[in-house]
């Protein structure tokens, strides 16, 4: 399968495309507290795209991004991987909802982590982590302590750590949901010049719809428990920039995946 | 000069508390005329501490060094144990409640088969110090390998880490704050260690450590030497704990909350 196969679009050529297919998943079958979190979620994420899943607490957004990350195994469903992908899997990047550092490193050491446990040498190791801080603006940290930054940038490095091995996914899980608004459009500002100029395949699940619409080229709803897609919203936004965030299409495109939302938890409850 | 206030503060209870308890000491002595066989008044101990000043500094060199050399096997031994017992639920069932059981045992009662095992001298003495501080290194150890947060470890399981990699990168340093708990509970603990292993296996003699010369000042009825000892073997011990605690905060100065908070 190629790139254009999936999505049409010509991306970089190592970026991945993934597609679901009646992906579920239940937890705890078979006994009382059986949950059933997801249910035949189908979705096709081009190569080099961004897209945002979005639904209410509870729906199975994080665990569609955990069972696609390894941390997580699908009930029933399959995953396929297109684009660049070399082998079985795609080189991924994950940000977790907190930064998750380890706090006896450095903050250069947080982010060479996945390049020191797969194996690559210390003096590249160390380039491509100061690459990485300089893209998320934390070059001046390299030798910080975790404890010894603020939120906004311990997310940062977490962001940095997701991008450092070049991946061909790169999963979000709500990396901003826990900042302050002012700190997290700034974020969102430099995650969208990344992926300008990066274009790596991302999947963004957030419950922010402001950030949704900002971020990503296509915004998927997701029902209440079992989690299901129920549309989608594609973002025709002409620019990206704080003043777009004011603009009248903005508001419409927020207004309509409100809207798609609003359906979907009504029509569960 | 508020900053010196706040150091007063915290200096001055712990220096008034003592003095005064030496101050009771001497009214207790004075008052009830009690003999110095019994209880020597405190002027009386610095008097015999002074004039044996060499055979108690010796002494203190000599425990010091015992205690010191039976805190790195303790150290060691235990960093050791506890982190393999960490490595696998399976070990740690099998073994940790052997471990448990042994620390039921009065370890003071062994030193006697310590010595029938490996004679009298300093190498004894070591081995007592070592038995009874390894323990709290053990269970702090592995107390810190099993509360391992579940949330960083699947920053390893995303990299599809292997166990080695994750014993060394995230178990063990994560175990460091209560792997140093254990070790301060041990440097007090070799101190103890030692001077009972003294007690029964070390040579009388112008250089016998500190624990032979309150068994010899206890037979000359040198009530006054005992104390002398006494006291410089809580410094040998208060020296020790001092070194490890130091060692702690350079440690986790860093990372943990526990060294970058004032103590108190």
């Amino acid at each position: 399968m190629t790139a254009a196969d999936v999505g049409g679009i010509t991306a970089r050529s190592h970026a991945a495309g993934v597609r679901l297919r009646s992906l579920s998943r239940v937890f705890a079958p078979g006994t009382p507290a059986a949950v059933e979190a997801l249910r035949s979620v189908d979705l096709e994420v081009p190569p080099g795209s961004f897209t945002a899943l979005i639904g209410p607490s509870g729906c199975g957004k994080t665990t569609i991004l955990r069972i696609l990350a390894g941390l997580d195994e699908a009930s029933s469903g399959t995953i396929e991987y297109a684009g660049g992908v070399e082998g079985a899997e795609p080189r991924l990047g994950y940000c977790f909802q907190e930064p998750r550092l380890l706090p006896w490193r450095t903050v250069a050491a947080n982010v060479a982590l996945p390049l020191e446990l797969s194996g690559v040498p210390k003096q590249e190791r160390r380039m491509r982590a100061a690459t990485a801080l300089g893209k998320v603006e934390l070059s001046g940290f390299l030798r910080a302590m975790p404890a010894a930054l603020s939120g906004g940038m311990k997310m940062r490095a977490s962001v940095a750590r997701a991008i450092v091995a070049d991946p061909q996914l790169l999963l979000l899980d709500e990396p901003f949901g826990a900042l302050d608004d002012v700190t997290r459009y700034r974020l969102d500002e430099m995650l969208h010049a990344l992926w300008s100029t990066e274009r790596f395949t991302t999947l963004l699940v957030t419950h922010s719809i402001p950030e949704a619409v900002f971020l990503a080229e296509r915004v998927v709803v997701l029902s209440p428990r079992p989690g299901r897609i129920i549309g989608e919203v594609a973002i025709d936004l002409p620019e990206r920039t704080k003043e777009a965030r004011g603009s009248d299409q903005f508001s419409r495109l927020v207004q309509q995946v409100y809207r798609l939302l609003l359906a979907a938890m009504e029509s569960a409850a | 000069m508020s900053r010196w206030r706040t150091r007063l503060l915290v200096i001055a209870p712990p220096v008034a508390v003592i003095a005064a308890t030496l101050l009771a000491w001497w009214l207790v002595v004075r008052i009830f005329e009690v003999p110095a066989y019994l209880l020597p008044a405190p002027g009386a101990v610095l008097d015999a501490a002074w004039s044996d000043r060499e055979r108690l500094g010796w002494g203190a060199v000599s425990t010091a060094i015992s205690a010191t050399s039976g805190f790195a096997v303790a150290a060691v031994v235990g960093v050791t144990i506890g982190s393999v017992l960490g490595l696998s639920r399976f070990l740690e069932r099998g073994f940790y409640p052997l471990t448990l059981l042994l620390q039921m045992v009065p370890l003071i009662a062994l030193a006697p088969i310590i010595v029938v095992w490996l004679g009298y001298g300093t190498p004894a003495v070591i081995t007592s110090a070592a038995i009874v501080a390894v323990f709290p290194v053990i269970a702090n150890t592995l107390g810190g390998m099993r509360s391992i947060d579940r949330e960083l470890e699947e920053v390893f399981t995303l990299a599809r880490a292997g166990a080695a990699s994750r014993w060394w990168r995230l178990r063990l340093p994560a175990a460091i704050p209560s792997i140093v708990t254990g070790l301060r509970i041990a440097a007090g603990l070799a101190v103890i260690g030692a001077i009972v292993g003294e007690f029964v296996s070390a040579y009388a003699g112008p250089r016998a450590p500190l624990g032979m010369v309150i068994v010899a000042a206890m037979r000359d009825f040198r009530t006054d030497l005992m104390f002398g000892a006494i006291g410089l073997a809580a410094i040998v011990g208060f020296l020790l704990f001092g070194i490890v605690n130091l060692g702690g905060w350079l440690l986790l100065r860093r990372w943990h909350a526990s060294a970058r908070e004032p103590s108190r």
